[in-house]
């Protein structure tokens, strides 16, 4: 298999594997075994991409069509892409495993599997491509897939979250398409680089800063910060749980690359306007998103919430904008679509035992399922930054490089912040494992399989705490990868 | 770094050694308790370890990671010393608390007015504790031999420095050693002299009145107050709102970014003025002034269509009739889809208070207006001499076979954005389908049976409509036309033999919706493999014999011939499946009050 | 005539959000129906108006004549087009699913699932 096929494919096999999933339907087992066997078949295929695009030091690109780059539509894998392809495949398969487990005849019939597969084509090629109107249109397959995803089980309360997702994000569709129409008009390219080599000259330009700013607005949306992030806590909480936990961990990370790819790479030169913006921002989404989980009391709002205040953490990188700090977020948010993902799996198999994901209902299922309580601890601890989990690094490396900044105000903001995110996850805890049981009736027993992709997960978050060094080499490569497209900085015979 | 790992070890341990404590009396109160050392004799050790590491005491870990941070404050000398007696104070109270939790609970007599109800404690209580508790003296113990490497080599990695970390307990009789001595004296004094201490807290506390247990539960409760207010008056729920402070972003960005960039503005003076792109502008703005002011519904869904109509005219004066059908056929199907919408809608109240203020929302509109006129102004003043889509127009005949410049780049140059496009279409009519679900025709019985004239009609039209969409399809690459219009038209040819004979199936080429999708997006997808094949990449056009067919013209036979028309059938796959799940009138269940979902 | 189609522009822009800001679900739709109007017309627009010929090369020519209009616009517009569609269409549905579901035009009941 040559590389261009290896870049191609992570797009191209979702498509067939959809119309595969159209295909057998009608049979949930057929189903199950097209969505395990599928998402696998992704799994095998990034992972390779990834070892090569790590081995090349350089990014693989592939024109498609075979035009030569700023005819055609580009793809570039730099480092930073191929890890969050291969992450966002192993979510995948964590998923699709829960999804077998959870999801009913009449899901599969109405075609899950087909909208899961398609929802992993537009994340992939959001994540590959390299074309600010091909990211427009892969962004739009990610959404739609979203949107049919989330109204698939046609359950009571998700039309209302359904409506607010849908609208604000065809307004944020909206300030996307109208920024980058700007900008090919200034231009005259949709190629990310080509755009960047034309518009150094001119960083402040009207133009360029107003379709930034719609640019901004639309990933921001997309990426749930302050203030813009109102659509997600409502309508994440409703779907099923294979489908939050792969919206939870993936979707707004697709708006936060979007916008460190953008602005951190193509768009760097902004970064006097930007970075402090950035810092801002980030604080604010923190700060935001923990109020808000911590006035919950249902599992997946908590965690919806949760969704948000990490994000504030991920964007402090961009604000910073070193090639330590930015690392650290590419560390960050590999941590957190693991550890994200495996709480919402977490929180379904805990209302698979429980009946419900109201923590005054829940209680006893540490007597009950004891392995459930302990699989849970490892994300939930992991997300509050204790050591030696995942989190506790990824909060140690940001923090280190805000201190370093001597960014003080964000750093005692991050701190109290993770405090309080230990506070969350300590109330679930000891809600739903550790209260009495409910007078409601006594859990049910556990389904094993639904706890296979939570401990597999749960295992790739302690052995990321046990070799961080190993990540954060990695993230370190792809943040120089990433920050050397930035045109300012750029070797001018590249 | 080490520090951090330290403290999760005691803070776990302490924490856990107090759920216990809770779980087997019932109350966490430390006055009353007393001398459980010989009931929980595995969780006072435990207790007693994780209190010594955390005071700071040798042989406990607690007092290498004590040390080091020491040994770093005296390092750093300006900002050190503030650290240092802070840090010192800091470890002092920590001794004391670490005495009182870790001792008192567990020595002196078991008093009478103690916890009554003690139960036995089991196995998955204590187990915890100890072995944190443990953990902290082996670890006090043989620092290096465990720690040592993996510290300095996540350190190293981290810190991009070499860093050699000495973990021991014996440092040498030096600074730091005597500053540790000095914490722990002080501590255990002040230990010593709690109740005098107390005492003193007492008179404060009486004397301003306020408790220091009873000031951190209220604190939590007000913080929690606190954070559901805000997240309330963020995050209210209500959609108009969430809009306003998106659209204020918006606005307020703008603005900065012109504020930062000294926008002046300039009226572009190119062009000469043309009677009827004027026309044209001045009905599309009278007719949103009058969608924003239409009251009913169905005449608001029609000046919408004069809007969308009007759209595809200034853009067939600007030179672009493939965008100009599009929005035709387009938008006659959004109206058909709207009707349709609207007719299985029972009567619906307007809310009166729905949106946000009369004044907010003006001016929001007003600044957007405003933003994308002034910005759109600002656009004029660029020259695209350099812009690619010149050099993909001088070779879109010699080396992609088309004249349709248009065509050739959404079937060649831009294959992939057109694959996207379908896909999302299809994603969309699978998802209207899905939520819809099966259900009966909403056609009435009488006309069942159609109605002869217009039977009659689309007996011929039909199929002259589904010839005619072929010819688009093929000669789309070189004139207005392609695999999108011709879908659209072959959708609308089956749509009317269903309206002339409603029971007759929906279908195209004798396939029904779901199996013309299926078959277009294979077709599109799979029309990219030969290129990948023959090795020039995946969507690379592979070109054939050219055919001169009559009335067509000359058609070149090639995979972006084959990709059209895989566009051609999801299109007409897409129209069906949404016309057949919209025209069904299925509406789930009654009209149920909302209840609020589980609180 | 540029100056014009910016007023155009101005005015769907604004006309659309305060739908989407004052009134129900149903003028929501029809807002962002107008706001994706006043998208594709920047697009079509930024990129150059063109001066009535297509960007159709001649049966007789090898390449466009000068001052063509921007076929690559075009081309985007197109697609951008056809997805709104889609997005409108599932609005659509959804609308009409919320209705019949909570029985109001679906805004106010918003405000139930949050707490």
């Amino acid at each position: 298999m040559t590389e261009s096929t290896l870049v191609a494919l992570p797009v191209i096999l979702p498509l067939g594997l959809a119309l595969l999933s159209w295909s057998c339907r009608r049979s949930p087992t057929g189903s199950r075994v097209a969505l395990i066997g599928g998402s696998a078949l992704l799994l095998a295929l990034a992972i390779p991409l990834f070892l090569v695009v790590r081995e090349a030091g350089t990014p693989l690109r592939l024109d498609f069509g075979a035009w030569r780059k700023p005819l055609g539509i580009s793809f570039k894998v730099d480092l930073l892409s191929a890890i969050l392809v291969a992450v966002s495949s192993i979510v995948g398969f964590a998923g699709a495993l829960f999804a077998a487990g959870e999801t009913g005849r009449i899901l599969w019939a109405k075609g899950y599997g087909t909208f899961f597969f398609l929802l992993f084509a537009g994340i992939n090629g959001a994540f590959l491509t390299h074309d600010l109107f091909n990211l427009f249109v892969w962004f739009e397959v990610m959404l739609m897939s979203s949107f049919a995803m989330l109204v698939l089980g046609r359950r009571r309360f998700v039309f209302e979250g359904a409506t607010q997702y849908v609208v604000i994000n065809m307004v944020s569709s909206f300030f996307f398409l109208s920024g980058l129409g700007l900008l090919y008009g200034k231009t005259g390219h949709l190629n990310l680089e080509e755009i960047a080599t034309r518009l150094v000259a001119s960083s402040s330009d009207p133009v360029i800063l107003s379709s930034a700013t719609l640019l901004l607005l639309a990933f921001g949306i997309k990426a749930g910060v302050f203030p813009l992030y109102f659509w997600l806590p409502p309508a994440y909480p409703n779907t099923g749980f294979a489908t939050a936990a792969v919206f939870g961990g993936l979707l707004t990370k697709v708006g936060v690359y979007a916008l460190y790819r953008v602005f951190g790479g193509a768009f760097g030169f902004l970064s006097e306007y930007t970075s402090d913006l950035f810092l801002a921002i980030g604080c604010a989404t923190m700060i935001a998103g923990v109020l808000g989980a911590a006035s919950q009391f249902h599992v997946r709002r908590i965690l919806s919430f949760h969704i948000i205040s990490q994000i504030g953490y991920i964007l402090l990188g961009l604000g910073l904008l070193t090639q330590g700090a930015v690392a650290a977020a590419i560390f960050y948010t590999v941590h957190h679509i693991f550890v994200k993902t495996n709480l919402f799996l977490a929180a379904g198999a805990i209302a698979a035992t429980g009946r419900t994901e109201d923590l005054a209902r829940l209680g006893g299922i540490l007597k009950t399922s004891p392995l459930l309580a302990i699989l849970f601890l490892i994300p939930a601890l992991s997300l509050g930054g204790i050591p030696p989990l995942s989190g506790f690094f990824a909060k140690f490396i940001l923090l280190r490089e805000a201190i370093r900044e001597e960014a003080w105000i964000v750093t005692v903001i991050a701190l109290l912040v993770g405090i309080v995110t230990l506070f969350s996850m300590t109330k679930i805890w000891a809600e739903a494992f550790w209260k009495e049981t409910p007078r409601a009736g006594a859990p049910l027993p556990q389904r094993p399989m639904l706890l296979v992709p939570v401990a597999l997960l749960g295992a790739l978050t302690i052995v990321i705490g046990l070799f961080p060094g190993t990540l954060f080499a990695i993230a370190e490569e792809a943040a120089r990868q990433l920050l050397s497209s930035n045109p300012a900085t750029m070797n001018p015979i590249q | 770094m080490l520090f951090f790992i330290v403290h999760a070890l005691y803070k776990g341990a302490l924490f856990m050694v107090a759920g216990a404590l809770e779980k087997g009396t019932g109350t966490r109160e430390i006055s009353q308790l007393r001398g459980l050392m010989h009931r929980f004799p595995a969780l006072g050790i435990a207790a007693v370890a994780a209190a010594f590491s955390m005071s700071g005491l040798p042989p406990f870990i607690g007092f290498i990671s004590k040390e080091l941070l020491y040994e770093v404050k005296l390092a750093t000398p300006t900002v050190g010393i503030t650290l240092l007696i802070s840090g010192i104070a800091a470890n002092a109270a920590n001794v004391v608390v670490a005495l009182k939790v870790g001792l008192l609970p567990f020595f002196g007599d078991l008093r009478g007015d103690g916890p009554k109800n003690l139960k036995p404690s089991k196995i998955g209580f204590w187990i915890g504790p100890v072995v944190l508790g443990i953990g902290s003296l082996v670890l006090g113990l043989f620092p290096n031999a465990i720690l040592g490497k993996p510290l300095a080599a996540v350190v190293a990695q981290i810190a991009a420095e070499d860093v050699s970390i000495k973990l021991k307990l014996w440092h040498g009789l030096n600074l730091v050693l005597l500053l540790s001595v000095v914490t722990v004296l002080a501590g255990a004094c002040l230990f010593l002299m709690r109740r005098r201490l107390s005492r003193y807290a007492n008179a404060l506390r009486d004397a301003t009145r306020c408790n220091g247990v009873a000031l951190f539960r209220s604190g939590i409760a007000s913080f929690l107050n606190g954070a559901a207010l805000i997240t309330r008056s963020i995050q209210s729920g209500r959609l108009h709102h969430h809009l306003a402070v998106i659209f204020s972003v918006a606005v307020a960005g703008l603005v900065a970014a012109w504020w930062g960039s000294g926008y002046q503005l300039r009226l572009p003076s190119r062009g000469q003025p043309r009677a009827d792109v004027i026309l044209t502008t001045l009905l599309l703005i009278t007719a949103a002034v009058a969608l924003v002011a239409c009251r009913r519904r169905m005449t608001a869904v029609l000046i919408l269509g004069c809007i969308g109509f009007g759209v595809a005219a200034f853009f067939a004066l600007h030179g672009a009739p493939d965008l100009a059908i599009t929005q035709i056929l387009v938008e006659t199907l959004t109206l058909l889809l709207f009707a349709l919408a609207l007719y299985g809608l029972p009567a619906m109240r307007e809310e009166r208070r729905a949106g946000v203020s009369r004044a907010m929302a003006a001016t929001l509109s007003v600044g957007v207006g405003l933003g994308f006129t002034l910005l759109t102004l600002k656009a004029f003043d660029i020259q695209v001499a350099e812009a690619v889509s010149r050099e993909i127009a001088a070779r879109s005949l010699p080396e992609a076979h088309g004249r349709n410049v248009v065509n050739v780049i959404l079937v060649d140059f831009r294959a992939l954005d057109t694959l996207g496009e379908i896909t999302v279409l299809l994603i969309a009519a699978l998802g209207v389908s899905a939520m819809l679900g099966r259900g009966r025709s909403s056609l009435s019985r009488e006309r069942r049976n159609g109605s002869p004239v217009l039977s009659a009609s689309a007996r011929y039209t039909a199929p002259a409509m589904l010839v005619f969409s072929i010819y688009l399809l093929l000669r789309g690459h070189n004139d207005p036309g392609g695999g999108f219009i011709g879908g659209l038209v072959a959708a609308m040819a089956a749509v009317l033999t269903h309206l002339a004979h409603p029971s007759a199936p929906l279908r195209v080429f004798a396939l029904g919706a779901p199996s013309l999708m299926v078959a277009g997006l294979s077709t599109a997808a799979l029309s990219g493999l030969p290129g990948l094949i023959t090795g020039k990449g995946y969507l690379a056009a592979l070109w054939g014999a050219e055919i001169s067919l009559p009335a067509v013209g000359k058609v070149k036979f090639g995979t972006p011939l084959l990709f059209d028309i895989g566009v051609y059938l999801v299109v007409a796959g897409v129209v069906l499946l949404l016309y057949k799940s919209m025209e069904s009138r299925r509406i789930p269940e009654p009209v149920s009050p909302p209840h609020p979902p589980n609180l | 005539m540029e100056t014009l189609s910016a007023l155009l522009i101005g005015v769907f822009a604004a006309c659309g959000t305060w739908l989407l800001l004052r009134h129900g679900l149903f003028r929501i739709l029809l807002g962002l129906a107008l706001l994706a109007q006043a998208a594709n017309l920047l697009v079509f627009t930024a990129a150059g108006l063109g001066r009535g010929d297509t960007a159709i090369i001649a049966g007789d020519a090898a390449a466009l004549p000068d001052g063509h209009p921007d076929p690559l616009a075009q081309a985007l517009v197109l697609t951008a087009i056809v997805i709104s569609f889609g997005a409108l269409a599932f609005c659509l549905v959804l609308l009409k699913m919320t209705r019949a579901r909570t029985g109001t035009s679906g805004i106010d009941a918003l405000a139930k699932t949050e707490s």
